[in-house]
């Protein structure tokens, strides 16, 4: 699967690690996804592989006035349990207890759910309604940031070069009177991809949706805001929101498949119900 | 590539090659058999040990990771002379039949408990979600892992036999 294994305890060993044959070298995190990708084929054996995990600021999750920053390398493990996450962000913790079983997310981390980017990942949609940005930085020491929306592309697909780590994710701390919601649909109790899976994100004022924002997975090639239903949110009395109307043109903004998990309708049903739920359990 | 870790609180080196997973280390250097092959995909339990004491699953884990971290398997919990708490309730609550996955089980069961000695019932299923088995229909284990947390519970019987 590969000659050598390199666990550099700093960011600038790892670039330049990853420098000296960028195409032949692979980021490892957790791994558990990505051993399986080496073992089953999926990916190309190569020379090298640098593992983040050692790396201590990428196993940070800090909170300053303005913002939370968590570290490309914590674990699903460490969210669950981080009090600050649960206190500002708890989304996060939900999604997370719902990945895998407990000796995965012990190693798993949250940037190996983000930059695998499968269209179900669990960390994404809780993580898009937050608005969160990408924390990039490339060989030459370099750092840049992209919204979590612009750093997906497409099926496993991410704006990511040979030559760049994700260090972290960052977003604006949540006012205390917002109110997020997070479900995923399985077909199991849990060990199971997503079905769908769901986040929303809302500001309340004056007995008005002020703000929302609305993210599902598994039913397009990334994860998506459901602008057609944010827009039809946003402004209305509370005790309009239940209204079937709002959440019967979600098809305008998801383009689901059948697959063995589910059909394309079953997913395209599911996704106006859920949507509906949610809004009504947080307003209730 | 050499690396050095503890094994059930002893020292190990040994050379491997770079690519090989903890499991086939334990098992295939070290005589471990105790932890099992299943899945080899993180998803059946049979593979569980300790990494510094955080169940883990060992068909994933690159021998590489383990440079300098204390590996617990099952052979390191208990043993027929010695078993472990939970080994011995597991086996008194007739917790196990082909025996295949209960390592695994005791492995995710003994950090459980350890972490929260009162742990309840359904945090039990939850912490087992990633531990599969195919004989017992899991009723037994839930219950032999509950009652070291609540000693009020019995090994579950059928309604007839009650």
């Amino acid at each position: 699967m590969w000659n050598t294994y390199f666990s550099p305890e700093n960011i600038q060993d790892a670039l330049q690690i990853i420098n000296r044959g960028p195409d032949q070298s692979r980021i490892i995190a957790g791994g558990t996804d990505l051993v399986l990708d080496f073992s089953s084929g999926r990916l190309p054996p190569v020379d090298a592989v640098v593992d983040i995990s050692n790396i201590p600021e990428l196993k940070i999750i800090s909170k300053d006035s303005e913002s939370i920053t968590i570290g490309s390398a914590v674990t699903l493990s460490e969210i669950i349990h981080s009090d600050l996450i649960q206190n500002h962000a708890g989304i996060l913790s939900e999604a997370a207890q719902q990945i895998a079983g407990l000796q995965i997310r012990n190693i798993a981390t949250l940037g190996g759910n983000v930059v695998n980017a499968s269209p179900a990942a669990d960390m994404v949609p809780p993580l898009l309604v937050q608005e969160c940005m990408v924390i990039i930085i490339n060989s030459d020491q370099v750092i840049r940031e992209i919204p979590l929306e612009n750093f997906l592309q497409g099926n496993r697909q991410v704006d990511l070069s040979r030559c760049e780590i994700v260090t972290g994710f960052k977003f604006q701390v949540p006012e205390a009177k917002t109110i997020q919601y997070f479900r995923k649909v399985q077909n199991r109790g849990s060990m199971a991809i997503a079905v769908l899976n769901l986040a929303v994100f809302m500001g309340i004022k004056d007995k008005h949706i002020a703000q929302v924002r609305i993210a599902m997975g598994a039913v397009a090639p990334t994860a998506v805001r459901i602008k057609s239903i944010e827009e039809r949110l946003t402004g209305l009395p509370i005790y309009e929101a239940d209204n079937p109307q709002i959440y019967n043109e979600i098809h305008k903004d998801i383009a689901p498949i059948s697959d063995f998990r589910a059909t394309r309708n079953y997913r395209l049903r599911v996704a106006q119900s859920i949507t509906r739920q949610a809004v009504v359990q947080m307003l209730g | 590539m050499k690396i050095n870790f503890y094994v059930n609180h002893n020292p190990v080196t040994i050379e491997i090659s770079a690519d090989k997973m903890l499991v086939d280390i334990l098992r295939d250097e070290l005589g471990l058999t105790g932890t099992k092959i299943s899945c080899r995909e993180g998803e059946c339990g049979t593979c569980t040990v300790w990494l510094d004491g955080v169940p883990v699953n060992s068909c994933l884990l690159p021998a590489a990771k383990v440079q300098g971290h204390h590996i617990t398997t099952i052979e390191g919990l208990g043993d027929t002379d010695n078993p472990h708490a939970v080994q011995e309730r597991i086996a008194a609550f007739g917790g196990s039949q082909c025996g295949y996955c209960s390592p695994g089980f005791v492995m995710v069961s003994a950090a459980l408990l350890r972490d929260n000695p009162t742990i309840t019932r359904k945090n039990i299923i939850e912490g087992l979600s990633g531990n599969l088995c195919r004989c017992t229909g899991y009723t037994r284990i839930i219950a032999a892992v509950e009652s070291l947390a609540d000693p009020s519970v019995e090994i579950p019987l059928p309604e007839e036999v009650k």
